[in-house]
């Protein structure tokens, strides 16, 4: 029993490594997720039809097929087009259109929250569309869903590991490498199942210190 | 002084929600420094009336013209129509303020910060300048104690009086009141139309749709009874709630005088 | 679309379509006695029990996917359990998913009055019994919409079995790519049938949801 527990600590420097790149991965997705997730809804605000239908489409099909298949889809696509891109930025594509059709999604749900009224008051002073959606509407929208954005960046955390099938050194494949050179799997797995557990569980407690701030603020 | 010209013209005004037409040939003056006040029942297009002014709701037909801006109304596929007159209302609202019956303040912003919002965004002048302003604004109307508050801490009546130091903000010329004090809890009505009667004797051009016929018959030079998308009544108040021509407004006004 | 991949790949796409059903069926089965379980050992005032659950819909909760998948993988042979992987990831997926039934059927039940507890207690009703026969049928109304999201991701995880070699749909899908080497065609095919698992599942539920709201006021 030392011997496995001084056995896995021996290769924590690896396992590390593969934790601060899930780390990175799951900030660049969720990053690059919100930019796309706020495109979307944006260009949901306007007049055209076949837009509005494209990104239902798009979030539709995002979000009712496996992210597995989303992850090989892009990672294939990008080779078939001939641009060679690393495995790590293609796995942050395809986290990022994920999200943003989740993200897309929740800022729909924000937007439903805020009362017409208050595009009124602001379009009657004068305001431009810009203008009100950037001062009025937005600030008012992330205030109401920042607790369903850190859940969306929990999720993200706990489907990275999948990017592993694509070869990027997140935190599952570190271990599946180490369990490749020693032939021992058990003890591995379950370290970076706890490590997994860690640092949820400290993302899951900080999102609801979040949420009770942003409810005492209303 | 004070030159006796239109502000506001309308002329055969018309609105259709699909086939519903909610105004019917609506055709009024209202002159500079006029208070106006629209009364009738529910339904009779009284918002939507006002609300064609500032262009919060577009006109089928008919025009509205105010100063040298001129909104024509649009068959509803005149895309073109449309966006001219977008242009023409953005210029319109600035010199047109309105104030709604569910304050729509911004609840992210406090008091003060939702009075200097629009002057800053819109007209571009700089926050100190601007601050100043709305604290005598804000004095004018009896908040300036709670000028660093959120909306959300303050009474019906005192996020009103709030919302109309925002719409005074922008100096307009003229002020439409869509039915200010209906949101409000009895005991508040009060000290909102305490501001619009200074407003009014100040000589604000003000166009007010409300139920309190009081009021109108204190603070009215002007007042228009609608019913059915149609102008029944117009007149001085006296005329129109004491001695009514029309059949319609002898009952309306029975049994609300 | 080429009617060559169409040929080849909608055999396999098909088997992988029948594996998916079967396995999330099958897990989704399991799930609902699980998280009832579960739900159940989560709302009792006994320390002891409340703590089992609550570890267990942690632990479950928390880790991904597919590392219980793995850990289930390598983990069972060492305990001596010879199963082969199909069953594993049947299983594996079944508890994952029992963790997430287990929390929406205790909002569901924490929403019924504490009356109705007190009132099968004074009858001395035993404690599962009270659950199945009297506070079950009231919260269908309830939980019944946020199980059928949930079951729907169920479905979507199914497809991580495809690491351990289980041949449902996403293995078919790569299976088929491998042939045909048109990725873009077979995904959208693979996807469209995930999309018609996901309709049935909406179908089955509203079903489910009109007989549960008959019992509401």
């Amino acid at each position: 029993m030392q011997d496995t527990i001084d056995l896995v600590f021996s290769y924590m420097p690896d396992l590390l490594n593969g934790l601060y790149y899930t780390i990175l991965v799951s900030v660049e997705a969720i990053m690059i997720g919100f930019v796309v997730g706020m495109v979307l809804s944006v260009l949901r605000m306007g007049k055209s039809k076949i837009i509005k239908w494209i990104i239902s489409v798009y979030i539709s099909f995002v979000r009712g097929t496996p992210i597995i298949v989303q992850i090989f889809l892009i990672y294939y696509a990008l080779a078939m087009i001939g641009l060679d891109i690393p495995a790590f930025q293609s796995g942050v594509i395809a986290l990022s259109l994920n999200s943003g059709g989740f993200i897309a999604e929740i800022i729909r749900g924000g937007l439903n929250a805020i009362p017409k009224g208050q595009y009124e008051a602001a379009k009657a002073l004068g305001m431009g569309n810009f203008q009100t959606l950037r001062r009025i509407i937005f600030p008012q929208v992330l205030r109401i869903t920042l607790p369903q954005f850190l859940n969306e960046f929990i999720a993200v955390i706990k489907v990275s590991p999948l990017l592993s099938i694509i070869a990027v050194v997140e935190l599952t494949r570190a271990a599946q490498r180490i369990v490749n050179t020693t032939y021992i799997s058990l003890p591995f797995y379950i370290a970076i199942a706890i490590m997994y557990f860690i640092l949820n569980s400290i993302l899951e407690y900080a999102a609801k210190k979040v949420e009770k701030k942003t409810l005492l603020a209303k | 002084m004070s030159k006796v010209e239109a502000a506001i013209t309308v002329c055969n005004l018309e609105k259709k929600f699909g086939d519903l037409v909610v105004l019917k040939n609506i055709n009024v003056k209202i002159k500079t420094g006029e208070v106006v006040c629209v009364v009738g029942p529910s339904g009779s297009g009284k918002s939507t009336f006002l609300r064609c002014i500032n262009y919060l709701e577009k006109p089928t037909n008919g025009d509205i013209v105010i100063g040298e801006w001129w909104l024509r109304g649009t068959e509803e596929k005149s895309g073109s129509i449309h966006v001219g007159n977008e242009q023409v209302a953005k210029e319109i609202r600035k010199s047109v303020g309105m104030v709604f019956q569910s304050f729509n303040l911004w609840p992210h912003k406090t008091v003060l910060e939702n009075v200097i919002e629009a002057p800053l965004m819109v007209k571009k002048i700089k926050k100190s300048e601007i601050t100043k302003t709305a604290c005598i604004l804000l004095e004018k109307v009896g908040l300036l104690d709670r000028k660093d508050y959120y909306p959300h801490q303050l009474s019906g009546g005192q996020q009103q009086r709030a919302a109309i130091a925002r719409a005074l903000a922008m100096q307009p010329e003229i002020m439409l009141f869509d039915e200010p004090t209906s949101a409000l809890d009895p005991e508040l009505v009060g000290e909102v139309l305490n501001v619009m009667k200074e407003l009014a004797g100040e000589g604000m051009t003000m166009v007010i749709v409300t139920h309190e016929m009081g009021f109108a018959a204190e603070v009215a030079d002007n007042v228009i009874f609608m019913e059915g998308g149609y102008v029944v009544e117009e007149g001085s108040p006296e005329a129109v709630f004491n001695h009514p021509k029309t059949d319609r407004a002898k009952q309306f006004f029975s049994s609300v005088l | 679309m080429n009617m060559n991949i169409l040929e080849i790949s909608l055999p396999l796409l098909l088997e992988g379509l029948k594996a998916t059903l079967l396995i999330s069926a099958m897990a989704i089965c399991i799930s609902i006695f699980v998280g009832g379980l579960i739900g159940g050992l989560y709302i009792s005032s006994n320390w002891l029990l409340h703590g089992i659950a609550y570890l267990y819909i942690k632990i479950f909760r928390n880790t991904p996917f597919m590392v219980q998948v793995y850990l289930a993988y390598y983990g069972l042979p060492a305990l001596g359990l010879n199963v082969d992987a199909y069953w594993t990831g049947v299983i594996v997926l079944a508890l994952y998913t029992g963790a997430y039934v287990a929390v929406i059927l205790e909002s569901g039940l924490r929403s019924v009055e504490k009356g109705q507890y007190e009132a099968a207690a004074a009858l001395n009703i035993p404690y599962i019994t009270m659950l199945r026969r009297i506070i079950l049928p009231q919260i269908m109304g309830i939980v019944i919409p946020p199980l059928t999201s949930q079951f729907i991701m169920t479905v979507k995880e199914s497809s991580v079995l495809s690491i351990i070699t289980i041949a449902e749909l996403t293995m078919m899908t790569n299976k088929a790519i491998g042939i045909t080497f048109s990725p873009f065609e077979v995904y959208i095919l693979a996807g469209i049938m995930y999309w018609a698992i996901n309709i049935c599942i909406e179908r089955i539920a509203k079903y489910f949801e009109k007989k549960a709201v008959r019992y509401q006021a």
